[in-house]
């Protein structure tokens, strides 16, 4: 009988009360599977160049056309997507392996560490994050590890606040201290009480910062530090069709439509996803 | 108060001063040095070149010298350009910059504050769901796409504005619009809850009760008291449109100090990288710690709580 009632309101809350998010989901699913499937559709590879084809309009060989070398677009855009998507989702991964062991380790230990910890926080978190990456990726140079290891480096402050923010909440609520009460050892009340607790949140903020990291792939690709030739970010692919443009929009057509079709599935469920993760708020 | 400010001012050199350190290990990190790159040089030519630039001195001594240089205001100078300073390209760049970013918060505090509270007076309505699909599609619409696409829409298509470079104040247009889409979309969320809340607030109840229209309700009673968010708001938003003038600079060819970031990158130019960067952190460190000091001084009851706790 309660399953079911959970059932009920998992089910209203995921596609009644929440249209944007089964919006957001479905979009995301059907990216990922044209992501995955599309190469099987198209006898070209990413980095097949055929110079005599250049340019070429869409038609029934090249479905999304062909840049300046002749490749396929469409096999592109899919190897930009799974590109950008690994770009986002390691970084958000990463950031949340900094975040949240920073962010707990500083709430819990309290007094002088968590002050040093935070003000550290503060200090970095006044230089724009973005600044960070384009004078991280200049030293570091840019491939797919150093531009993930780039955005983590940058965006974990986030992640570390918010995780301490909800800690010191949690640490304070009473089955924390009935628990204690009771006897369970400090590694207990972190494994078992705190951490998953934590999950709602942590799961919340990654879904918010892969399409940050997303986004701030492309937006390094567009200065020209992004991923190098031959593999192709949707950011390079958007780079290089932009001076062509004027004749051959189609270049930049798809890879943008893709672009923001992701962003726009990612922040539909990171903005609808808390109702769904966190029953205990009721939206009104 | 006046302690909060104290505290505010001295973190804010230290940062400043981190951000300065910071550069100083990232210059000395990169591989080869900026004469690397030049071929058939003589070992006199380029110890030559080293002590003009003080760089066969130890490390410690470069960099109080360094530090030293800044607090002098002397940001460097190119490597790659001869006579290129960055204080001149600050001289040139910045009044650019800011009239670019000034006209950009002109835009998206009214619009985006409009937008926020006819969604909130409408809410769960239509017009509420219009005005927050086209935040979310605001939002995910990177900038520089945008500014492509209004540029070739508006510009090359219909010929209605200048394609690029700073003419006239026409050409500054589009790039404020692209600038300003992701805080208009994002001012339009933060005010939309926040009016939300205070619509839900007891003496709202109470003044309309008192027959106010909503209209009246709106300029006396919940603007003042949703604008809380906005300000806090205000430090991302400005740290958000100097990074955003990055990209929007070198699409529409407008020499403000982004350009010239941005084409200090392509080339390379490390020196002026690093000086630029250095500039941009001062000023935003500069920026937040007054919007700090503004938040506390327009709302005094934040201060019983651990700022440290905020977010």
């Amino acid at each position: 009988m309660q399953e079911t009632l959970y059932k009920k309101a998992f089910k209203n809350r995921f596609f009644l009360n929440n249209l944007r998010l089964t919006i957001g989901l479905i979009l995301l699913i059907s990216i990922c599977c044209f992501a995955v499937f599309g190469p099987f559709f198209s006898s070209f590879d990413y980095f097949q160049t055929n110079l005599d084809l250049k340019n070429s309009f869409p038609n029934k060989i090249f479905i999304f056309g062909s840049d300046e070398l002749g490749r396929d677009i469409f096999v592109r855009v899919c190897q930009g997507i799974r590109i950008s998507l690994f770009v986002g989702i390691s970084a958000a991964i990463l950031d949340v392996i900094i975040g949240s062991i920073w962010g707990a380790f500083s709430a819990l230990m309290g007094g002088i560490i968590d002050n040093v910890m935070m003000r550290t926080c503060d200090i970095i978190s006044t230089i724009p994050y973005l600044l960070w990456v384009i004078l991280l990726s200049v030293v570091l140079g840019s491939n797919l590890t150093t531009i993930i290891i780039t955005l983590s480096l940058t965006h974990w402050i986030n992640m570390a606040r918010i995780i301490r923010a909800k800690i010191l909440v949690i640490k304070e609520l009473p089955y924390v201290h009935a628990a204690k009460l009771i006897g369970a050892t400090r590694k207990r009340i972190i494994f078992f009480h705190l951490l998953p607790n934590t999950i709602g949140t942590i799961v919340t903020t990654m879904t918010i910062s892969i399409p940050v990291a997303i986004f701030t792939e492309a937006f390094l690709s567009f200065l020209g530090l992004g991923i190098q030739a031959p593999v192709a970010s949707l950011g390079t692919m958007i780079n290089d069709a932009i001076p062509a443009l004027r004749y051959f929009s189609f270049r930049l057509f798809f890879p943008s439509f893709f672009l923001f079709l992701l962003m726009l599935s990612f922040n539909l469920i990171g903005d609808n996803i808390s109702d769904l993760l966190d029953p205990k708020i009721t939206n009104e | 108060m006046f302690k909060f400010i104290l505290k505010k001012i001295f973190i804010s050199f230290f940062s400043i001063f981190i951000v300065m350190s910071i550069t100083f290990v990232l210059m000395k990190t990169i591989p080869g040095d900026p004469f690397t790159t030049e071929q058939n040089m003589t070992k006199e030519v380029m110890d030559s070149l080293y002590s003009h630039y003080g760089l066969d001195k130890p490390l410690y001594i470069q960099y109080f010298k360094y530090i030293k240089s800044f607090f002098k205001l002397d940001f460097g100078s190119s490597f790659i350009y001869e006579g290129r300073t960055v204080n001149k390209i600050i001289k040139d760049g910045f009044p650019i910059s800011l009239f670019l970013g000034m006209e950009a918060l002109l835009i998206c505090i009214p619009v985006g504050t409009f937008l926020g509270s006819l969604a909130a007076f409408k809410k769960n309505k239509k017009t509420d769901a219009l005005i927050m699909t086209i935040a979310i599609i605001g939002i995910s619409l990177p900038a520089f796409l945008f500014a492509t696409l209004l540029q070739y829409f508006f510009s090359v298509k219909l010929k209605l504005f200048p394609i690029a470079r700073l003419t006239s104040f026409s050409s500054t247009i589009l790039p404020a619009i692209s600038l300003v889409l992701l805080p208009t979309a994002y001012i339009a969320r933060l005010i939309r809850n926040s009016v939300t809340e205070t619509l839900n607030k007891d003496y709202i109840k109470l003044a309309k009760v008192k027959g106010l229209s909503n209209k009246e309700i709106f300029f006396k009673h919940v603007l003042k008291n949703s604008m809380l968010p906005l300000v806090a708001y205000l430090g991302p938003l400005s740290a958000h449109v100097i990074t955003g003038s990055f990209v929007i600079e070198k699409i529409f060819a407008i020499p403000g100090i982004g350009f010239w970031l941005v084409s200090s990158i392509s080339l390379r130019d490390y020196s002026v990288i690093l000086g630029l960067s250095i500039f941009f952190s001062f000023i935003l460190i500069v920026i937040m710690m007054l919007v700090d000091i503004l938040y506390r001084l327009i709302d005094p009851r934040i201060e019983k709580e651990n700022a440290g706790n905020t977010l």
